[in-house]
C-alpha cells in the first residue's frame, strides 16, 4: 500500500492584485481586489514504503507547497492528500510524529541553544525514553561527525553544520517518512557528499520513505531511483530515472581520445553528429585529442558506430557517455516552453 | 509513544526560552524596565493629572488609580503566560510559523512558549504592587468576599486581553500585518482602562461593552467593588457577572485562531 | 562617490522607508483608524476633565485640548514603534551588507527613517482633520508664530530621529533592544509632553524635563503654535532644539564610532 498519496492536490494563494494606472500604491490602500495563483494545479502520484523519490522542478513550480501540504503545514484547496493513511491538515499533530522534515532554507533548531539542548528539547516533546535518545544521538554523532560543535549554539554553526544538526533533529524520533526540501543547497562539495550519503543509508538500511527536492541533479543521479518532475504545478513526468533519459533525451555520447600525432579530421560518420565536448559536462583528460559524437541508440547500435568511427580515426580510447540529468531537465523544461 | 501532557510540555518549551533569553545577559533588567516603563508613565499621567484636577467624570484619584491597578495586575496575568503571543505576527509573516506546525503539539502553546516572559515580570511586579497599594488607599470596606471577588475579576481582566491578542492572532493568518492592530489594542487598553468609562458616553461605553471589550477589564467589576454600579448604564446583575466575561472572550478567541489557522500561507519556498 | 550620488543615495533609502509604510495598507489603516479614535477619546479625556472650569495654571480648555489633540498626531508621525531597522539587521548580520554600500550606515538608517516618517505625514494629516471637524484645533496667534512652530516641528523631528539612532545604537552591545527601546519610547512619550504639557506638571517634575531633549520633540512646537510660547521664549526653545542636535549629533558620532569597532556579524 501507498505510503504517501496525492489524488488532485491543489493549492491556492491569493493576494492583494497590484493595481496598474495613477497612483496605484493609494488607490491600492482601499482596493480589494485579489489576485489568484494556483502554485499547485491537480498533482497526482503515490510512493510506495522505502522508496527514495526525487520531487524536482523549476523555480515556483510547486515543489514547496507539494511539501507543505504533505507535512500539514498548508491545507489543500482541494483534493486529498494522505501520508501514512492519515490527511496531514487534519490530523495534524498525529502525522507530525510520523515525519521528519528538513527545509534548507530554514533551520527548525533553537536558533539560540547550542545543538545538544535543541535535541533534548526535541527528545521531550516527542516523548523518547532516555536510553532510545542517547543511542540516536550517539548513532548521529558518529554518522555525521557532529562532536565538534554539538555544545556550539546554533546561530554560530556554518551551513554545513547547521543542515546535518537540523538532518539529527528531523530524525531524532525514527520517523518512517522524511521529507527533505532543497538540503543541500549552498552546501560544499565535502558537506554535500557527506549528508547524500547518509541519506542513503538512511533509506536503505531502515527502510525509511524519502521525499527529496533539489535543484542538484548531482544528488538526484546518486540518490533517486525514481523522479517526479513538476512545472506550473503539474506532474510532467513520474517514474525511473532512466526511462525519462531515454523519453527526454534519446542520444548517447561516443567519446573517443585520438593516438597521439594522429590526423584530427572533419569526418562525417552515417548516424552520428559531431558535437563540442562541452556537451558531456565531464572534464576530458585530452580535450585537444578528444572528439565527440552524438548518436541515437535506435539508430545505430554502440558497436556499429565504433566500427564505423575507427575507420575514419586512430583511436586511442574510447567511452560511452549518459547525458546529464541536468541537460535532460533543462530539454524537459525547455520543451514546455516551446 | 504515549501522549504527553500540555503542562509537561509547557515546561519543556518554556524552559528552552528561558535558556534561550539567558544567552542575552543585559537584557534582562532593560526589558524588565521596559515594562516597567509602559505602564508606570501612564500611572504617573494619571497621578499628574488628577494631583491638578482632582477629579475626572465625578472620580477621584484613589478610584480611578484602583481601577488602573486593577487593570495592571489584568494585564500581568495576560502578559507573563501569554505575553509571547505577539510575536505571533512576525512568525506567520516570515515563515517560522511552519516549524510550529511540523511539531506533535498544539500550536497555540508553542506560540505561548515562544519567549520567556522575563519582560514580564516587572509588569507583573508592577500590577501587583500598585493592586496592593490603591487597593488598600480604595474606598473599599475589605471583606473576603469581596478580595474573593477581585481576585475573579482581576483574571477575568486577564483572560480578555489574553482573548484579544488571540483573536489577533488568528487575523495574522489572513491580514498581511496585524502589527499596529495589535499596538492600538495595546495602547487603548493602557490609555483609556484607568478611566471611569461612563464618562465618555453611552454609545462609546456600549462599545466598549461588546465591540471592544475593554470595560470588562477593570472598570465594571471595580464599580460593583466601589460600590458604583449606579453609574453604569446596564443591571446591576449583569454588571457583576462581568468577571465571567474573560472567559468567554476567551473561548471566541481562541476558536477563531483555531479556524484561521488552515488559512496560513506558509511564505517563501 | 560625489556629493551628487550621495544625495541620490540618500533619497534612495528615503523611498524604500517611505514605501516599507505604504505597502503594509492593513497596518497603515488601522493605524489611521486607532490615531483618530486616540484623538477622539484624548479630546474627550480633557473636554470632561475641565467641564465648564476656567483657566488652570493661565490655560483655558480650549489651548489644553488643541494642545492634546496635536500632540496626539504629531507623536504618532515622529515615534512610530517600527521606527528603525537597525535592531534588525545588527541581529540577523545584514549589517555587513549595509556596511559595504558606497553610502555610510548612519546616512542610510537617517534617509530610512526619514522615509517612515515622511510616510506616515498622511496619518497625522488624518489625525488633525478629525480634530479639526469636532471643533478641537485652534490657529496660531500670528503668521510669526505659524512659522516658527514649523520651524519648530522640523527641529523636534529632527531631535526626535537622533535620540532613536542613538538608542537603537545600543544594539550593537546587547543585540536585544526591545527593552532599551520601551524606556525610551514610553519614557518619551511621557517626557516630550504629548501625554500631558509641561505646564500641568508639578514644580519638580517640569524642571527636570526642561533639562532633556525629548520636551523639544512635542512639547515646544506645539507650544509654540498655540502661543503659550511667544517672542523671545519661543525664540529660545528653538534655541533648545538646535544645541540638542548639535548635541546629540555629536554623541551619536561617538557611539558610532565605538560601534563601528564591535561589528560583530553573527554566524560568520
Amino acid at each position: 500500500m501507498a505510503v504517501i498519496e496525492a489524488a488532485d492536490l491543489v493549492k491556492e494563494f491569493s493576494r492583494p492584485a497590484v493595481l496598474e494606472g495613477r497612483l496605484p500604491r493609494l488607490r491600492g490602500l482601499f482596493s480589494t481586489k485579489r489576485d489568484i495563483t494556483r502554485a499547485v494545479n491537480g498533482v497526482n502520484f503515490e510512493v510506495e514504503p522505502g522508496e527514495l523519490v526525487g520531487y524536482l522542478g523549476p523555480n515556483g513550480a510547486g515543489k514547496s507547497t507539494t511539501i507543505k501540504m504533505l507535512t500539514g503545514i498548508l491545507t489543500p484547496t482541494s483534493g486529498v492528500c494522505r501520508v501514512a493513511g492519515l490527511e496531514p491538515s487534519r490530523d495534524r499533530a498525529r502525522n507530525a510524529r510520523n515525519i521528519g522534515v528538513v527545509f534548507g532554507q530554514r533551520t527548525q533548531l533553537w536558533y539560540d541553544l547550542p545543538l545538544r539542548d535543541s535535541f533534548e528539547v526535541l527528545s521531550d516533546l516527542y516523548n523518547l525514553d532516555r536510553t532510545t535518545y542517547r543511542k540516536r544521538v550517539g548513532l548521529f554523532t558518529e554518522l555525521l561527525d557532529l562532536s565538534a560543535f554539538l555544545d556550539t549554539p546554533v546561530r554560530s554553526l556554518s551551513l554545513g553544520q547547521r543542515m546535518r544538526g537540523d538532518l539529527v533533529a528531523a530524525m531524532l524520533h525514527e520517523p518512517s517518512i522524511l521529507f527533505l526540501d532543497e538540503p543541500t543547497v549552498g552546501l560544499d562539495v565535502v558537506a554535500k557528499a557527506r549528508l547524500t550519503e547518509f541519506i542513503a543509508e538512511t533509506n536503505r538500511s531502515d527502510g525509511t520513505t524519502v521525499v527529496l527536492t533539489t535543484h542538484d541533479m548531482e544528488d538526484v543521479e546518486r540518490l533517486c531511483q525514481r523522479i517526479i518532475v513538476i512545472d506550473s504545478g503539474t506532474v510532467l513526468y513520474d517514474g525511473d530515472l532512466s526511462r525519462l533519459k531515454e523519453r527526454f533525451m534519446p542520444y548517447r555520447f561516443l567519446v573517443l581520445t585520438l593516438a597521439e600525432r594522429s590526423i584530427r579530421r572533419v569526418a562525417d560518420i552515417p548516424s552520428a553528429t559531431e558535437v563540442e565536448p562541452s556537451a558531456v559536462g565531464t572534464v576530458l583528460p585530452y580535450p585537444d585529442r578528444s572528439v565527440v559524437l552524438r548518436f541515437d541508440p535506435r539508430e545505430v547500435t554502440t558497436p556499429e558506430l565504433i566500427a564505423r568511427a575507427s575507420q575514419v580515426y586512430q583511436v586511442d580510447e574510447l567511452s560511452i557517455v549518459d547525458p546529464r540529468l541536468t541537460d535532460v531537465i533543462s530539454q524537459l523544461y525547455d520543451g514546455l516552453l516551446t | 509513544m504515549a501522549e504527553q501532557t500540555w503542562l509537561r510540555q509547557y515546561v519543556v518549551l518554556e524552559r528552552a526560552a528561558l535558556r534561550a533569553q539567558l544567552q542575552y545577559r543585559v537584557n534582562f533588567w532593560t526589558t524588565l524596565m521596559g515594562g516597567v516603563a509602559y505602564q508606570g508613565t501612564q500611572l504617573l499621567f494619571l497621578g499628574v493629572l488628577l494631583g491638578k484636577f482632582g477629579l475626572i467624570g465625578g472620580w477621584g484619584f484613589s478610584a480611578v488609580a484602583f481601577v488602573f491597578a486593577m487593570r495592571l495586575a489584568s494585564h500581568a496575568l495576560y502578559v507573563v503566560p501569554f505575553g509571547a503571543l505577539r510575536l505571533t505576527d512576525e512568525m506567520v509573516r516570515d515563515g517560522e510559523f511552519d516549524r510550529v506546525l511540523l511539531r506533535p503539539v498544539n500550536p497555540f502553546l508553542q506560540l505561548v512558549t515562544r519567549m520567556f516572559p522575563l519582560m514580564s515580570l516587572g509588569d507583573a511586579l508592577l500590577g501587583f504592587g500598585a493592586l496592593a497599594v490603591f487597593g488598600w488607599q480604595a474606598p473599599v470596606d475589605w471583606t473576603p468576599a469581596k478580595i474573593g471577588y477581585l481576585i475573579l475579576a482581576v483574571v477575568g481582566g486577564g483572560l480578555v486581553e489574553t482573548g484579544i491578542q488571540t483573536f489577533f492572532c488568528g487575523l495574522s493568518f489572513v491580514a498581511t500585518s496585524t502589527f499596529s492592530l495589535r499596538i492600538f489594542a495595546d495602547s487603548s487598553i493602557t490609555q483609556f482602562s484607568g478611566y471611569p468609562l461612563t464618562m465618555f458616553g453611552r454609545a462609546t461605553f456600549y462599545a466598549f461593552c461588546t465591540l471592544f471589550p475593554m470595560a470588562f477589564i477593570s472598570f465594571l467589576p471595580a464599580t460593583v467593588l466601589l460600590d458604583r454600579t449606579s453609574d453604569v448604564p446596564l443591571p446591576t446583575w449583569l454588571t457583576t457577572l462581568s468577571p465571567l466575561a474573560g472567559v468567554i472572550v476567551f473561548v471566541l478567541g481562541y476558536t477563531f485562531f483555531t479556524k484561521m489557522m488552515p488559512r496560513y500561507t506558509s511564505p517563501g519556498s | 562617490m560625489s556629493t551628487a550620488d550621495q544625495v541620490r543615495a540618500f533619497r534612495g533609502m528615503t523611498r524604500a522607508g517611505t514605501r516599507s509604510v505604504l505597502i503594509y495598507r492593513g497596518d497603515l489603516i488601522t493605524g489611521a483608524v486607532a490615531l483618530v479614535i486616540q484623538v477622539v477619546l484624548a479630546i474627550a479625556v480633557w473636554r470632561i476633565v475641565y467641564s465648564g472650569r476656567g483657566p488652570v495654571d493661565g490655560v483655558d480648555a480650549r489651548t489644553a485640548v488643541a494642545y492634546a489633540a496635536i500632540a496626539a498626531c504629531l507623536q504618532s508621525v515622529l515615534l512610530p514603534w517600527q521606527f528603525s531597522t537597525l535592531p534588525m539587521r545588527i541581529r540577523n548580520g545584514q549589517i555587513a551588507t549595509d556596511l559595504t554600500r558606497p553610502l555610510g550606515l548612519i546616512w542610510q538608517v537617517f534617509g530610512q527613517n526619514l522615509g517612515v516618517l515622511l510616510g506616515r505625514l498622511p496619518l497625522g494629516a488624518i489625525g488633525l482633520a478629525v480634530a479639526a471637524v469636532l471643533g478641537a484645533l485652534t490657529l496660531p496667534p500670528g503668521w510669526a508664530a505659524g512659522l516658527l512652530s514649523l520651524v519648530a516641528t522640523v527641529g523636534g523631528a529632527l531631535v526626535a530621529m537622533l535620540c532613536n539612532l542613538i538608542v537603537s545604537m545600543v544594539t550593537f552591545w546587547t543585540f536585544e533592544v526591545s527593552g532599551p527601546l520601551m524606556v525610551y519610547r514610553f519614557g518619551s512619550a511621557f517626557l516630550s509632553g504629548s501625554l500631558i504639557p509641561l505646564w500641568f506638571m508639578p514644580g519638580w517634575l517640569r524642571g527636570s524635563v526642561e533639562w532633556l531633549p525629548f520636551q523639544a520633540q512635542v512639547y515646544t512646537p506645539v507650544s509654540i503654535y498655540l502661543g503659550q510660547t511667544r517672542g523671545g521664549q519661543a525664540l529660545a526653545l528653538v534655541g533648545v532644539q538646535l544645541v540638542w542636535v548639535v548635541l546629540s549629533t555629536v554623541l551619536l558620532e561617538l557611539v558610532w564610532r565605538r560601534a563601528r569597532y564591535r561589528v560583530v556579524v553573527q554566524g560568520g
